[in-house]
């Protein structure tokens, strides 16, 4: 019963995921990288209701889900996402473990958004363009980053919240 | 919402940040070799900070390509739409200006420019 109630809540986490994800991919940018990641909305949000394992879970499942069904699986779009997500993921996950008492999830957000970027950027650096002039945007993406991860903190405050008061959201350490 | 240490964590994060952004140039490599290419062949690296007027003779007629005060540009080429002519100048690390229709690449290249220091066809 437990495993069957963590898979429906995984499940239903991936698919907010993926849907906010691809809301995401029609709101205009005039850049292409730069992206507001909202998607990280729903991992915080795991994280902070269901611990680390869980927004792992989500957040690997997203980008192999979410790629499939935009004809992007294990392109160089693939390997950024799944590279960029598990880093922030493991970042948010540590911090709210060991940090919680001190930051909110607003800060967390911000730490996650900043890892994102970083780890984005050192992929493409190490597998696509080994040219030191990668890092030139880097400023230009962490600047933004931490707009994007202030809001999506804000959102995930709320969503967790409001999510806390469904009992069938309530899992006692499903991880 | 915010905690106090929210608020040093973003406000730490956004100097640390727009610091950034002069230091990064350092990384950004200034260009120290001037790269022509004739349809996929080198035919000239020259040091940056000459001062000279080449012209490179390709398919179409002369492209004409001007060094001066560590920047590079073409001045004239006998191509159709002078897009390389209108990409202005160039001058640091992996910038290049292309004509196509007479296959002439002009690009910057960091220290590790190949040695030759003349025209080699």
């Amino acid at each position: 019963m437990r495993r069957i109630k963590r898979n429906a809540i995984v499940s239903s986490l991936v698919a907010m995921s993926i849907v906010v994800h691809s809301v995401e991919m029609f709101i205009p940018s005039p850049f292409p990288w730069l992206r507001f990641g909202f998607a990280n909305i729903i991992v915080l949000t795991a994280i902070a209701l269901y611990g680390l394992r869980v927004g792992l879970m989500v957040t690997v499942l997203r980008v192999f889900l979410g790629t499939i069904l935009v004809g992007t699986f294990l392109t160089p779009a693939f390997i950024l996402g799944m590279g960029g997500g598990i880093g922030s993921t493991l970042v948010m996950g540590f911090a709210y473990r060991k940090l919680k008492a001190v930051f909110s999830l607003v800060g967390i957000s911000v730490m996650g958004a900043y890892a994102h970027n970083i780890a984005q950027l050192t992929i493409v650096y190490l597998l696509f363009i080994r040219h030191g002039e990668v890092f030139y945007v880097l400023p230009v993406l962490l600047l933004f980053g931490i707009l994007t991860g202030v809001l999506n903190g804000v959102a995930a405050t709320y969503l967790t919240a409001y999510m806390a008061r469904f009992s069938s959201f309530q899992f006692e350490s499903i991880s | 919402m915010l905690t106090l240490p929210d608020k040093i964590l973003i406000g730490g994060l956004v100097i640390v940040t727009l610091l950034s952004f002069p230091t990064i140039r350092h990384f950004h490599h200034e260009g120290k070799r001037v790269v022509i290419e004739l349809d996929g062949d080198v035919v000239g690296n020259f040091p940056l900070k000459d001062d000279r007027l080449l012209p490179v003779e390709g398919k179409l007629g002369k492209t004409w390509v001007k060094m001066a005060e560590g920047r590079v540009r073409i001045v004239d080429s006998p191509c159709p739409y002078k897009l390389c002519v209108k990409s202005g100048s160039i001058r640091m690390s992996g910038e290049n200006l292309i004509c196509l229709p007479n296959k002439v690449v002009v690009r910057i290249a960091g220290d590790d420019g190949e040695a030759v220091d003349a025209v080699s066809r």
